[in-house]
């Protein structure tokens, strides 16, 4: 089955069980190929927090989809002013796709906005793919399993908070790990001599997606070292040598590795600070070490936390780490209003952001080796609130990176006629075709986790007859 | 500006201030007083234990519950709390007249000046520092944390900004149906969560009303996602799962009642807004709001009900739903005394709530009577047996982890700091960021999920191995407390200054007549910031760094090495671990 025959299947699967065989022979096959973390690889998340509206970021450039989605979202298209010509949401516009696989859409083209160039030549330099119609499934879910209550469905949808945990977790608000975390668990695992400190890291907050057993997440200051001023800046304390001794109380002070507090939330605390100054500390003496990247990244929230990712992978081998899962985020996306003012931007900086990512990979000889992918809490309705558009479920996403077979559209992306099985029956939500599982599966096999660690790490996977999505094809059955 | 008189709370003491003092030491009053609730936890049968009493019978005590009621306290402050009764506190506070800010931002723009970003926030910096309602704006800044507005996407719209925390100020010792209802009709919800102008469906286009409020109502100001018992614990099915309160089609029905509303003006649209939009409450246009009938949580409004009227049913229905008490006492316990409170004392809360009333331990009563009454809630999370007794000084789970804002506050409360108008300075400006401040600002959360999760487990943690919720903990992280001691460094040693005045100013007095004798000065701050409850260890430490800096003869070095004493072990007292809790 080549991977675009699997595109088809997965769309198949979603009502039915129909032509399942052969997928499984590719699996048995796999099973011989172990835990491998020879080289560097390193998955960098970039989680769009609000939920990202789909079907403003894919839209249709064929004349027939684009009118059918222009009349069935009058609200937002009308925002955009589709029609003026002017539009970024007009045709003439939209940056075309050129996937490989375009006969597999019966004439329908897809494109980006042109916030989105340099993703939409990314894409067509076969270095990115788009995975169409992904989201939280416990099993292969169709619309009458959804209407009819027959399948298992994933708690709290349409919830912000717990839709979010879903993604990174694979479940609500309130699991402890990750799938993130686990796949860096089974990478430390088979190296015991990797510095599993800075296996995962993030950029932004304390996220559950990088929560592991074993690994723990390191929040990368945006202040490069996060040393503590009092003992850094001589001058707090007194710069002459009769303050040294205090300085020295002071730094073992909060160095102390050990607390007799019996209480659990002060020693969560307390060894909390003994972890950020000991981490904080090895972490800006292996950034020092090397030599500044030329890349220029743009001054926003995500190029700042990609020029972080970037520093990050720079420093590998310092911090002593071949497998690093990274975790970026971005805010904004709940466009219930304003959609058009308020997507846009944040397309541009999504865009800006990933080339400028891809550009200092490249300087590093890295772009091989990292695979960058979008999440985000759910896609939004079809059919808007006027001037925006409420909380959903499946979504289209996208994967970028140089072992990316890409230039190819994975999963569905549904034709806009909510009639279709595709859709909820209530304001045209997608009921996602590919499961976050399968997602998760894909790079977790290119990541170098064996079948074994990917069925623990995602536990529905099994639930799924096709684990593997393609995108990066030479691993593929 | 005006700076806080530490015993001005005295003046308002009621007449049972006597009493209090008087039965203090012996458990409490008469037969009637204890919780409403009881001992949740007592056996059938059993009388329930005598309750604990709320006596503040040391300045150890004062020191502890202040940091638990308030923001902390100075030692005059203290003397004045010592052998007072916390309840007789807590009703004195109440009575004072609320904090407003709405007033001050209109009367200086009528002035002429300008109103920028952090108009709104700096006065309510300054209110946390220095005001004396201190009960009411630790409430504000407790409701702000459930009833999340952020600032950070309303640009300089600081007078609605102002206008909701006026909204919380006022309710904050009110009642809860009414609080929602003036959130409801706040501008500044409205438009944080998108129902501003929000239009009744359209079945020709196919729109739909907008469903943001509709959700995060229900999710996460009312009754949250699964029913609960009146001890904040899950119901469960036959199958021994959670079963949901509502369903997508709640949220569709609850939707159409959201609509119709905005700005005062003249008309429903932009352009119709009086020039006082900002400052006003919303108003209601029928012809814009959903004439169909509106279903969720098993009410039915029925089709062609006005909008005013379709918001008071729902705004009814959700709050004389059954998960309400649990729900809000369960995040109010947590904001003030326990990350991960007990079912037991949830529940006693939650009676509270749902009595309207409260009586503490030495018979002062709180509350309406009405269910749903704020004061008699807050009155029972704070005059609890969990909160008072002793048995909490030495339990491995009981407390709150401080939130770095609490922390902060609770030293410029210490040392009753001068010259501390936060407009004056940058680093109040925006302290969310978790590499250099605090990891948080009030009024500027991340989303609607505030800055951190009431239900959230930390990973890889003992409070997390042990099933401990710690919100906190979401933000007081490896990668945040490097932020928060450089942010703390440059308040403790005095290096906030704007040109030659110095700014946030403590008044180390005291302390710098104990920094001879280091074991006295850390006994002495021991009382201030941990309530007597400092480890050996770190208390070993601090006098150790104390120690290490000999005193030198001549007089003016003498005082600059003193001083440096003084604010290396107060430095150090904000990173202890006692400092880390509050219990």
């Amino acid at each position: 089955m080549t991977q675009f025959n699997r595109r088809a299947f997965l769309a198949a699967s979603a009502a039915s069980f129909a032509g399942a065989s052969g997928v499984l022979g590719g699996l048995t096959q796999r099973k011989a190929w172990a835990a491998n973390v020879t080289g560097y690889k390193a998955m960098v998340c970039i989680f769009l927090k609000g939920g990202l509206d789909h079907n403003d970021t894919v839209l249709p450039v064929d004349a027939a989809s684009h009118t059918a989605l222009a009349s069935i979202r009058p609200g937002v298209f009308g925002s955009h002013n589709v029609g003026s010509g002017t539009s970024s949401r007009d045709i003439a516009n939209l940056i075309k796709l050129n996937p490989v696989n375009a006969g597999d859409f019966n004439g329908r083209e897809f494109g980006l906005p042109p916030q989105m160039g340099d993703i939409a030549d990314i894409f067509d330099r076969g270095e990115a793919a788009v995975i169409g119609n992904v989201g939280p499934l416990i099993e292969p879910t169709g619309r009458d399993g959804f209407e009819n209550g027959t399948v298992e469905l994933p708690a709290r949808l349409f919830s912000h908070n717990d839709q979010q945990s879903t993604w990174m977790s694979l479940d609500v608000e309130g699991s402890r790990y990750g799938w993130g975390g686990r796949f860096a668990d089974a990478a430390m695992a088979s190296d015991p001599n990797m510095n599993r400190t800075f296996a995962a890291i993030t950029t932004a907050g304390n996220e559950v997606f990088l929560s592991g057993e074993n690994v723990q997440q390191f929040i990368a200051p945006s202040n490069g070292g996060g040393g503590l001023d009092l003992l850094t800046q001589r001058w707090i304390i007194g710069g002459s040598s009769r303050h040294d001794a205090m300085r020295e109380q002071v730094e073992q002070f909060y160095n102390r590795s050990e607390t007799d507090a019996t209480n659990l939330f002060a020693r969560d605390v307390v060894n909390a600070q003994a972890l950020g100054v000991a981490n904080g500390r090895a972490y800006a003496e292996a950034l020092s070490n090397t030599v500044p990247l030329t890349t220029e990244f743009p001054g926003t929230s995500l190029g700042g936390q990609l020029s972080r990712v970037a520093d990050a992978i720079t420093a590998s081998d310092a911090l002593g780490v071949r497998r690093q899962v990274f975790m970026v985020t971005g805010g904004g996306y709940d466009t219930h209003d304003n959609q058009a003012n308020s997507l846009v931007p944040l397309q541009t900086e999504i865009n800006d952001a990933i080339a400028a990512f891809r550009s200092a990979m490249i300087e590093r000889g890295n772009w091989n080796d990292v695979v960058v992918f979008t999440a985000s809490d759910f896609g939004r309705t079809m059919i808007d609130n006027g001037d925006g558009t409420d909380h959903g479920w499946g979504a289209h996403h996208f994967v970028l990176g140089g072992a990316i077979q890409g230039r190819a559209i994975y999963g569905d992306l549904p034709a806009p006629d909510l009639d279709s099985q595709f859709y909820t029956e209530s304001r045209g939500r997608l009921i996602p075709s590919v499961s976050v599982e399968q997602y998760a599966a894909t790079m977790g096999r290119w990541f170098g986790l064996t079948e074994e660690e990917l069925l623990g790490a995602l536990p529905n996977l099994s639930r799924f007859q096709t684990q593997d999505l393609g995108f990066f094809g030479s691993l593929s059955g | 500006m005006e700076q806080r008189s530490n015993l001005n709370w005295m003046r308002y003491a009621p007449a049972a201030m006597a009493l209090a003092v008087a039965g203090c030491s012996g458990g409490g009053g008469g037969s009637e007083s204890g919780p409403v609730a009881g001992g949740g936890g007592s056996g059938a049968g059993s009388p329930p234990p005598p309750p604990v009493s709320t006596a503040l019978e040391s300045m150890n005590e004062a020191a502890r519950f202040m940091m638990q009621a308030g923001f902390g306290a100075d030692s005059d402050e203290l003397a004045m709390l010592e052998n007072a009764d916390a309840a007789d506190w807590v009703e004195a506070q109440m009575a004072l007249p609320p904090t407003l800010f709405l007033q001050d931002l209109l009367d200086r723009e009528a002035g002429g000046e300008n109103l920028g970003f952090q108009d709104h926030s700096d006065p309510f910096w300054n209110a946390m520092i220095s005001g004396e309602d201190e009960l009411r704006m630790r409430m504000v800044f407790a409701l702000s944390q459930i009833f999340v507005v952020s600032d950070s996407p309303m640009g300089t719209k600081v007078k609605q900004m102002g206008y909701y925390q006026d909204v919380l100020s006022r309710n904050a010792f009110g009642n809860y149906r009414t609080l929602i209802e003036d959130i409801t009709y706040s501008p500044a919800m409205a438009e944080y969560l998108t129902y501003l102008r929000n239009r009744k469906g359209d079945e020709r286009t196919g729109r739909m009303p907008d469903e943001n409020y509709a959700r995060e109502i229900l999710q996460l100001f009312s009754i949250g996602l699964v029913e609960l018992n009146i001890d904040g614990t899950p119901k469960l099915d036959g199958s021994g799962r959670p079963i949901e309160t509502y369903t997508n089609t709640d949220i569709e029905g609850l939707a159409r009642v959201f609509t119709g509303l905005t700005e005062k003006g003249t008309g429903f649209w932009h352009g119709d807004r009086d020039p006082d939009y900002e400052s006003s409450a919303l108003v209601m246009w029928d012809d814009q709001h959903s004439e169909l009938e509106k279903s969720f949580l098993g009410t039915t409004i029925s089709a062609g009900t006005p909008g005013d009227e379709s918001i008071s049913i729902a705004l009814d229905t959700i709050a004389n739903h059954p998960n309400v008490a649990p729900f809000i006492s369960r995040q109010l316990i947590q904001r003030f005394t326990a990350s991960s409170p007990s079912p037991e004392y949830i529940e006693r809360v939650a009676m509270a709530f749902e009595a309207g009333r409260f009586t503490a331990p030495n018979g002062t009563r709180f509350g309406t009577g009405e269910r749903g009454d704020l004061a008699a809630t807050l009155a029972a999370v704070l005059l609890d047996d969990d909160v008072h007794s002793d048995a909490a000084l030495s339990d491995q789970t009981a407390g709150k982890v401080r939130e770095p804002i609490l922390k902060y506050l609770a030293w410029a409360h210490a040392f009753d700091v001068t010259s501390a108008d936060a407009g004056d300075t940058w680093l109040l400006n925006d302290t969310r960021s978790t590499a250099t401040r605090l990891g948080q600002h009030p009024f500027r959360s991340p989303s609607v999920f505030n800055f951190y999760r009431p239900g959230y487990v930390a990973p890889a943690s003992e409070s997390g191995a042990a099933d401990l919720t710690a919100p906190e903990l979401q933000v007081i992280t490896s990668g945040s407390t490097n932020g928060y001691t450089n942010f703390m460094t440059r308040f403790t040693f005095e290096r906030v200054s704007q040109g030659d005045v110095q700014l946030f100013v403590p008044d180390y007095t005291s302390e710098l007549s104990l920094a001879a004798t280091p074991e006295q000065l850390v006994d002495h701050l021991d009382t201030l910031l941990t309530g007597g409850q400092l480890g050996d260890q770190d208390r070993t430490a601090i006098v150790a760094a104390v120690e290490a800096l000999e005193i030198r003869e001549d007089a003016e070095q003498a005082e600059s090495d003193r001083r440096k004493r003084v604010q290396v072990a107060v430095q150090l007292m904000t990173n202890t671990a006692a400092f880390a809790i509050v219990r």
